[in-house]
C-alpha cells in the first residue's frame, strides 16, 4: 500500500504547481483512461470505472487555470499516456491515463484585465 | 394578418382528432367538477386552486388537467404545469434564446409594446423585449381564449410549445384569479428608490467569523450605494453602469440590518418575527450560525422571504422548500461524497461489512445521515453503526476490539480529530479494513499533522476545491482582505460569503426592473454556472437548493507540509 501512495506522490509532484522554479510548472489534463487487463485478468468489469475515477483524479481541471484569468496554459505534449497503479484496496492492476501535457505561464502581460473577478470588482 | 386568416390557421392546427377530445374532455370535466354546483368558494380558497393548476396541474376537483401540445399531443397537465415554463414568480423565463413571457396579470393586463419603457437601451432587457411580440393589453375573456385556444389579443397564434389547456369556466376563472395575484405589488423591504436586507447573527459564533461574513456583503452594498451617489451627482458619466443594471437598480440604495438572535433556538422565532415586523426587508443576505439553520429557514419559508447563502454547517435538507438557497449541504454533503465514492466500487464491497462509528454530536450525525441516505438511495443495506457519545472516545483499545467483532471492509470514523490516535494504530493491524474514511473539515487544523503510517489508508471526504488549486482565485478576494488577517476557517467564510455578493449583483442585474422575492430565486434559477473561490462550480437550477454539488475524496500526501492528494471526481457519480 505505501508503495501506492509513493506512487500517487510521485504523480502528483511531476503534476505539482505550486512551486515556481526555473521550469514552468506542468499539468496532465486527461483525455482517455483504460484498465489494462493485463494487469489483472480476472477483475470484474467495475474496474473500468474506477480507471476513469483514478485518472479524472489525476487531471487538472483545465478550468480552474483559465476561469479565474491570468494564467496561459501552453501544450506541452499531447497523447502522453501514464501507467498508474489502480490504487485500490480491494482489487489490483493497473491504469493507462492518456491525456495532454500543458505548461503553466503565469500571464504577465495585463493581470488585471485579464483577472475578471478582480476587474470586475474594482468598478 | 388579418383576424379571419388566423382563426382558420388555428382551427387548421387543431386537428380533428385534437377538436374531438376537447369535446370528450370538456363533458367529462363538466361533470366530474361540478362545480356549478358547489357553494360559493371564498376568494383565498379560489386562489389555493389557482396556485394548485399553476404549479401542480391539478384541478379542484383533484384530477390532471388536461392539454394538447405539439402535434396536438393530449397530455395531462401535471406533467404540463405553468410553473415548469413561466416560472413560479409568473415573470417568464429566457433560456438561451428562448423566452418564455411573463404570465402575472399585471404584465397581460398592460400593451406590449417593442420596448420595455426606461430600458430601451439597456441590452439584456432590450434583447429580451425585442424577442416578444407586441400586443394589445388581454382582458379576462381574451386571456381565457390565450390559455385554451392559444391565441393573443393581437389574434396571432401561439407557438405550439404553449400547450391549450382545457378548463371549464369556474377553474378557469380560479386560474385567472390567481394569475392576478402573481408578482403583483411589490414586496416588503423594497421600495423605488430603495432595497433593504437583512443579516441573522445567531448567538456563539466568533466574532472573526461574523466579521468574514459581514466583509464581502458590506462591501458590495457600499459600492453599490457609492455607484448610486455617483449616479445621482452626474447621471451622464454613468452610462456604462445604467446600461448594466438598469436606470432604476443603477439609483437605488441598498441597506442592511444585523439581526442578533439571542439565547436558545427555540426563542428565534420570536425574535424573528419581531424583527421582522419593525423592519421588513426584502431578502436576508448570509448570516451564520453554529447550530441548525432550520428555525431560519421555517421562518423565511413561512413569511416567503428569499435567504441566500447562509453561512451554516447544517442546512435544512429538503426537496420541496424554496425560499432558503444554501452554497451547499454543509457537513451532510460530506457524507454524501462518502456514499458516492463507495459506491463506485460497491461490487467490490458486496457481501463485506462497512462499520460506520458515528460519534452523537450534532456534527457526527449530519456525516452518518449524508453518508446512510445516499448509500440507502442507491439501493444498498444500511452500514453497521456504533454510536459513540459526546464525551466517549475512541481509544485504540476500543476500536480494536470493534473490529475485532465486526471485521469490517470499511471502516466510516465520523468523528473530530481526537479519534486519529486511534485510527493511527491500525497501521500496525494486519486484517485493519482496506479503507477508512473520515471527514477532512471535522480534522480542523489536525488534517495537516495526520500521522504518516494512517495516510496511506484514510480516505478524506473534501467539500472544497483544493487548496493548491484555489490559490489561482485569491486574486477575486485580495482587494477584501488585503491588510486584514484571517484564520482557515475565517477565510473560507470570506470567500462563501464573496459568492453571495458575486451571485447578488449578477441576479439583480437579469431582473429587468421586476423586483419581487419569487423572480430572484427565479432568475438565479436561470443562471449559468459560476467559477468562483472555494467551490469548484457552483451550480444552479429551477428548485435547486444547494449550489455546489460536489465533494472530493483526498489522501493525504507524505511529509512535513503534505498536500492533499484527489483519489475522486469533484462530482462522484
Ligand atoms: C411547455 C412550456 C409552457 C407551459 C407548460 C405553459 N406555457 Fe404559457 N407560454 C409558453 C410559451 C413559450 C409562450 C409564448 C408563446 C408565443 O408567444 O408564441 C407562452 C405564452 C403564454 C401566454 C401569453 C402571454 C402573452 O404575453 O401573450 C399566457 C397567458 C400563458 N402562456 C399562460 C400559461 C398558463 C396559465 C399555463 C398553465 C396552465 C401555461 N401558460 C403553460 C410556454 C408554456
Amino acid at each position: 500500500m505505501n508503495k501506492t501512495v509513493l506512487g500517487i506522490m510521485a504523480v502528483a509532484a511531476f503534476l505539482a504547481s505550486s512551486a515556481w522554479a526555473d521550469a514552468p510548472p506542468e499539468i496532465f489534463v486527461v483525455t482517455d483512461y483504460a484498465f489494462d487487463r493485463a494487469s489483472n485478468p480476472g477483475a470484474p468489469d467495475v474496474v473500468n470505472g474506477l480507471c476513469a475515477t483514478r485518472c479524472n483524479a489525476l487531471s487538472a481541471d483545465y478550468q480552474s487555470y483559465y476561469k479565474p484569468g491570468g494564467w496561459r496554459l501552453i501544450k506541452a505534449e499531447s497523447g502522453k499516456k501514464l501507467v498508474v497503479d489502480l490504487d485500490n484496496p480491494f482489487v489490483k492492476g493497473t491504469c493507462s491515463c492518456t491525456g495532454d501535457v500543458y505548461d503553466v505561464y503565469k500571464d504577465i502581460r495585463c493581470p488585471d484585465t485579464v483577472n475578471k473577478g478582480a476587474a470586475a470588482e474594482k468598478k | 394578418m388579418t383576424n379571419k386568416s388566423t382563426i382558420r390557421r388555428v382551427s387548421s392546427a387543431v386537428s380533428l382528432v385534437g377538436l374531438l377530445l376537447l369535446a370528450c374532455m370538456a363533458a367529462g370535466a363538466a361533470t366530474a367538477s361540478g362545480a356549478g354546483s358547489k357553494p360559493a368558494m371564498s376568494h383565498e380558497e379560489q386562489l389555493r386552486y389557482g396556485e394548485r393548476m399553476y404549479r401542480e396541474g391539478i384541478l379542484p376537483n383533484g384530477k390532471p388537467m388536461q392539454a394538447l401540445v405539439q402535434g396536438d399531443v393530449p397530455v395531462s397537465g401535471s406533467s404540463f404545469t405553468c410553473v415548469s415554463c413561466h416560472l413560479r414568480s409568473g415573470l417568464g423565463a429566457t433560456e438561451g434564446t428562448v423566452v418564455t413571457p411573463p404570465t402575472n396579470g399585471r404584465v397581460l393586463f398592460q400593451p406590449r409594446g417593442l420596448l420595455q419603457k426606461n430600458f430601451e437601451m439597456v441590452p439584456t432587457v432590450r434583447k429580451y423585449s425585442l424577442s416578444l411580440p407586441q400586443r394589445p393589453a388581454y382582458t379576462d375573456e381574451t386571456l381565457a381564449e390565450c390559455i385554451a385556444g392559444g391565441v393573443d389579443p393581437a389574434g396571432r397564434e401561439l407557438s405550439r410549445t404553449m400547450p391549450r389547456y382545457h378548463l371549464n369556466e369556474a377553474d378557469m376563472a380560479m386560474l385567472i384569479a390567481y394569475l392576478k395575484t402573481l408578482s403583483d405589488r411589490l414586496p416588503p423591504g423594497v421600495s423605488e428608490t430603495e432595497m433593504h436586507f437583512a443579516t441573522v447573527i445567531t448567538d456563539g459564533v466568533r466574532p472573526e467569523d461574523v466579521q468574514a461574513m459581514l466583509l464581502p456583503i458590506e462591501t458590495y452594498i457600499s459600492k453599490k450605494n457609492g455607484i448610486a451617489s455617483a449616479f445621482k451627482r452626474r447621471p451622464q458619466s454613468m452610462r456604462m453602469a445604467v446600461n448594466m443594471m438598469g436606470p432604476d437598480l443603477v439609483a437605488m440604495k441598498m441597506s442592511l440590518s444585523r439581526w442578533h438572535l439571542k439565547g436558545a433556538p427555540d426563542t428565534w422565532r420570536a425574535q424573528l418575527e419581531e424583527y421582522y415586523k419593525k423592519d421588513p426587508v426584502f431578502a436576508l443576505l448570509g448570516g451564520i450560525g453554529n447550530g441548525s439553520w432550520e428555525p431560519i429557514h421555517r421562518f423565511c419559508e413561512d413569511h416567503r422571504l428569499p435567504d441566500l447563502f447562509p453561512v451554516t454547517d447544517y442546512p435544512v435538507i429538503s426537496s420541496k422548500d424554496w425560499y432558503t438557497l444554501y452554497i451547499s449541504k454543509g457537513v451532510f454533503q460530506e457524507g454524501e461524497g462518502a456514499a458516492r465514492y463507495l459506491n463506485t466500487m460497491h461490487e467490490l464491497l458486496k457481501g463485506k461489512t462497512i462499520l460506520q462509528v458515528v460519534r452523537t454530536t450534532r456534527r457526527g450525525k449530519a456525516l452518518a445521515t449524508g453518508f446512510l441516505s445516499t448509500w440507502k438511495a442507491f439501493g444498498w443495506p444500511a452500514p453497521v453503526t456504533v454510536e459513540l457519545s459526546a464525551d466517549q472516545p475512541l481509544t485504540p483499545p476500543l476500536l480494536d476490539r470493534l473490529l475485532t467483532k465486526e471485521k469490517p471492509a470499511v471502516l466510516l470514523v465520523w468523528d473530530d480529530a481526537a479519534a486519529l490516535p486511534a485510527v493511527a494504530a491500525l497501521a500496525h493491524r494486519a486484517d485493519r479494513p482496506g479503507m477508512v474514511v473520515m471527514s477532512a473539515v471535522s480534522l480542523g487544523p489536525e488534517l495537516r499533522h495526520i500521522p504518516d503510517a494512517a495516510r496511506s489508508y484514510l480516505y478524506l471526504t473534501y467539500p472544497y476545491r483544493l487548496p493548491q488549486d484555489d490559490v489561482r482565485y485569491d486574486s477575486f478576494i485580495d482587494f477584501l482582505i488585503k491588510g486584514k488577517s484571517f484564520d482557515e476557517q475565517a477565510l473560507r467564510i470570506v470567500k462563501q460569503s464573496y459568492a453571495l455578493g458575486a451571485l447578488q449583483s449578477q441576479a439583480l442585474m437579469e431582473m429587468r426592473g421586476e423586483y419581487y422575492r419569487d423572480f430572484l430565486l427565479d432568475t438565479i434559477g436561470m443562471m449559468p454556472d459560476m467559477d468562483l473561490p472555494l467551490y469548484e462550480r457552483l451550480s444552479f437550477g429551477p428548485n435547486q437548493r444547494y449550489a455546489s454539488k460536489g465533494c472530493y475524496i483526498v489522501q493525504l500526501g507524505k511529509g512535513d507540509k503534505p498536500e492533499l492528494v484527489k483519489r475522486s471526481d469533484w462530482a462522484i457519480r
